[in-house]
């Protein structure tokens, strides 16, 4: 079964260069696919503290904490109920996203926290994120609980009141945590175009594929991933 | 009195010059109003849509306005009576920083296009009222800085644009 350990034919040498000929701009083609696939997410494995808040949850008025996500894949995104562009357009991208993952998806939770906590009241919060599936959880903090969460992830945020206006603005980030609740990706923005759909989804299925595994498990599933 | 409209009657002509003044300067309206009207028509509005999310937050609407005139255009406003307010605005992204924008105008240059999508320019409809629902088809009226109006049905989809 070992052919071709001897020199190449003529024939093959041709064969081969005309190959190459096709090849090239087959290369050149699959290269630009992988420069467009290429995932802008940075692995931000133990560089980022460990996923911790206390807030409100919206859909059921219960204070938690990140221990109540532990086990699951957690999307953190900072937004706010009033922003009908770069919110929704961020959090379908993640459900296109998640549509990616199949049955993966159900370890994912999306936590949508409020950086307009005055005005997301719990019920308005509650329908905005539940317009948006199951899966997006909407918290609500008091200004100092919510001050707390962004300072441990450098996310700025601001709200200001301009005559009857208001203008807010916020971090486009996506933080991505383990099962553990370990500080994984940072998704720099979903609000791109166009959005790296393919290249999160591949991420994210590396991480709740190995989601579940905590403790000496999941310490040595990350030494490996590191020399990997 | 027919005839003597545009005689040069010197002295108590008065009132007869004034008429001819309102005359010319109704004629000069006209022409005024029928010229955007002519370029209007060289404005066309491509896939408009409205995004509802929940009823007491703003929804907001895109659309590729097309100005196939030779003249550059500038939207400047627009309105529908199923908003409160209907703004002109943008978001921005800037150092990972998101911040949305309320904008005066914006150009449409001559034979060219300019896109309303999420993440850029949209139109947020504020206060929508009880005809923004899923599947309905609402009005609005866009304004342009020579006059010109043009009104678009805009169809309304949910939070994830469907």
């Amino acid at each position: 079964m070992t052919r071709g350990a001897g020199p190449l034919s003529r024939r093959g040498v041709l064969g081969l260069a005309a190959g190459a000929g096709l090849l090239r701009p087959l290369c050149a083609l699959a290269q630009a696919q992988a420069q467009s696939d290429r995932s802008p997410n940075i692995d931000v494995s133990g560089n980022l503290p460990a996923l911790r808040f206390t807030m409100t949850r919206a859909a059921d008025a219960r204070q938690v904490t990140a221990a109540d996500y532990r086990g699951d894949v957690v999307l953190l995104y900072f937004g706010y109920t009033f922003c009908p562009d770069v919110c929704p357009l961020t959090l379908t991208n993640i459900d296109a996203v998640l549509k990616r993952l199949g049955p993966l998806a159900s370890g994912v939770r999306v936590l949508f926290v409020t950086v307009d906590p005055d005005r997301d009241t719990l019920p308005v919060l509650r329908e905005y994120t539940a317009a948006f599936g199951p899966q997006v959880v909407g918290l609500r903090g008091t200004s100092d609980q919510l001050a707390a969460l962004a300072r441990r992830y450098r996310v700025a945020y601001s709200v200001t009141r301009v005559g009857g206006h208001y203008e807010v603005t916020h971090g486009s980030a996506v933080y991505v945590f383990d099962g553990s609740g370990d500080a994984r990706l940072l998704v720099p923005s979903l609000a791109t175009t166009p959005p790296a759909i393919t290249a999160t989804a591949a991420d994210l299925r590396r991480l709740a594929s190995t989601a579940a595994p905590s403790g000496i498990l999941s310490h040595m599933l990350r030494l490996l991933e590191g020399i990997v | 009195m027919p005839g003597t409209w545009f005689s040069p009657v010197a002295g108590r002509g008065g009132r007869r010059r004034t008429t001819l003044r309102t005359i010319l300067a109704a004629a000069g309206a006209l022409a005024v109003l029928q010229a955007p009207a002519a370029q209007a028509a060289a404005l066309h509005v491509e896939g408009p849509w409205l995004r509802l999310l929940i009823p007491s937050r703003p929804a907001a609407g895109y659309f590729v306005l097309h100005n196939d005139g030779d003249d550059a255009e500038t939207l400047v406003s627009a309105e529908s009576p199923a908003c409160a307010e209907l703004m002109l605005h943008r978001s921005t992204h800037d150092g990972g920083q998101e911040r949305m924008e309320m904008v005066q105008n914006v150009p449409v240059p001559a034979h060219g296009k300019v896109s309303f999508a999420p993440g850029g320019y949209h139109l947020m409809c504020m206060m929508p009222g009880a005809a923004v629902r899923r599947g309905n088809h609402v009005p609005v009226t866009f304004h342009f800085a020579d006059g010109a109006a043009l009104e678009v049905m805009f169809v309304v989809k949910g939070p994830n644009g469907q």
